[in-house]
């Protein structure tokens, strides 16, 4: 191993554990706040249907925020591309936390989402020269600040979309975080892997809490937030193709829905479910034509599972796409 | 356990069709479409390739969309079927 790579790594490591402990100690007490001003959901895949503490993804913007700080001061991390990324995952999680407080409508959601891009824009925190695969570089100067403000928030709402069951965000989006880490140091660039480490750490800090059965609920802030947070990091990382083929399971599934519900519409808005809850505890597909189709639909269509094999599976899928990620990276040198 | 491999035999394969139709797009839209350029030269014609070339990227894009849609459907149903 290049020896010039070792003190990156341990910065990793640093950043991994800061965004670990941060997480794993704010989760609770976000928890109890939440129940207390009554910012609760129903886990409506429990046939006891309990009710716990929305919100709560929070936790991993405030572990990724204090990561960035704590890079910035101890290891002089340039500023610019750290603040971008903090006012990006900071706006997102604040349209997060209106639409969990009192809900956005379906269509004014994504165009907001948009304005956390502009930090990334603004700030010039982004190279013009795409990779292409097969094809090497290419120069998108116009058009690659536009990719930016729609790639966001599709991103950020793709992330939002494939949350219907405990753990699902935080499993698929740890798995996401570290591709990221691998691509970058597949590309020879560890240094510009300590925010998806710290991104992983958070992740998986709140794991914990959110697997099945989860004792809290990521909420509209939390998937937000991760979303713009991955999509930053993919384009400030110049690893977008990667990415986007990593998230394929995220960007179908998105897709999916949109096309059989017509457009954009809120969990609310679709009264045919495509899942149903079963009396031993299990989920099954429904058979309603009208029923919007999902990822865990398509799971679900051989037979019913319990929620957490369901997790297990799109966790899985996320780990073949990124390793297709790696292949892609293959093609991309 | 059969049962789960089954299925993300299945569920992979549907992921490789997307990533192999990802790549094939993006070489459409940068080696064919974003090389297209008109035979006469006018004070429009910057203008009209780059609006011209964005338009018929979005065209694979949906295009792509459309595939993974169909597949899907086609997936949803036969499995749901056949499970009946």
């Amino acid at each position: 191993m290049d020896h010039s790579a070792l003190p990156s790594l341990i910065s990793l490591g640093i950043l991994f554990c800061i965004g670990f402990a941060v997480t794993f100690l704010i989760t609770p007490l976000l928890a109890r706040m939440n129940r207390k001003l009554g910012i609760v959901g129903t886990d409506v895949h429990k046939t006891e249907k309990p009710t716990l503490p929305e919100m709560c993804g929070l936790a991993i913007t405030i572990g990724l925020i204090s990561s960035a700080t704590l890079a910035a001061v101890i290891f002089q991390v340039e500023a610019r591309p750290l603040l971008a990324f903090v006012l990006c995952i900071s706006i997102a999680a604040a349209i997060g936390v209106a639409d969990d407080l009192g809900p956005l409508s379906s269509s004014l959601k994504p165009l907001v989402t948009g304005t956390a891009a502009v930090p990334i824009v603004l700030l010039g925190t982004y190279s013009p020269y795409m990779v292409i695969p097969f094809l090497g570089t290419t120069r998108l100067t116009i058009v690659y600040p536009i990719l930016v403000v729609i790639a966001i928030p599709v991103l950020a709402n793709a992330i939002n979309m494939m949350n219907p069951f405990n753990g699902a965000m935080s499993g698929t989006c740890s798995v996401l975080s570290l591709a990221m880490i691998i691509y970058l140091l597949l590309l020879g660039r560890p240094s510009e892997a300590i925010l998806p480490s710290a991104l992983l750490g958070s992740l998986l800090a709140f794991h914990w809490y959110n697997r099945y059965p989860a004792k809290v609920f990521s909420g509209n802030a939390g998937d937000l937030s991760v979303g713009a947070a991955i999509g930053a990091l993919a384009i400030m990382g110049r690893i977008e193709v990667p990415m986007l083929i990593a998230m394929i399971p995220h960007i179908t599934n998105a897709f999916y829905l949109l096309s059989s519900v017509g457009g954009l519409r809120e969990r609310r808005e679709m009264p045919n479910r495509p899942t149903r809850l079963l009396e031993n505890g299990k989920l099954e597909a429904t058979e309603d034509g009208k029923a919007p189709i999902t990822l865990s639909r398509l799971i679900l269509a051989e037979g019913p599972l319990r929620e957490n094999e369901i997790v297990k599976i799109m966790i899985v899928m996320t780990a073949a796409s990124s390793l297709l990620g790696v292949l892609t990276l293959l093609f991309m040198r | 356990m059969r049962l789960a491999l089954s299925r993300l035999a299945s569920l992979t394969a549907l992921i490789v069709v997307a990533w192999l139709s990802i790549l094939f797009g993006l070489f459409i839209v940068f080696r064919v479409i974003f090389e297209i350029t008109l035979p006469w030269q006018s004070a429009l014609t910057p203008a009209i390739v780059a609006v011209s070339r964005i338009l018929l990227s979005a065209m694979v894009g949906v295009a792509w969309l459309l595939i993974w849609w169909k597949l899907a459907n086609v997936y949803l149903w036969r499995k749901l079927r056949r499970d009946k």
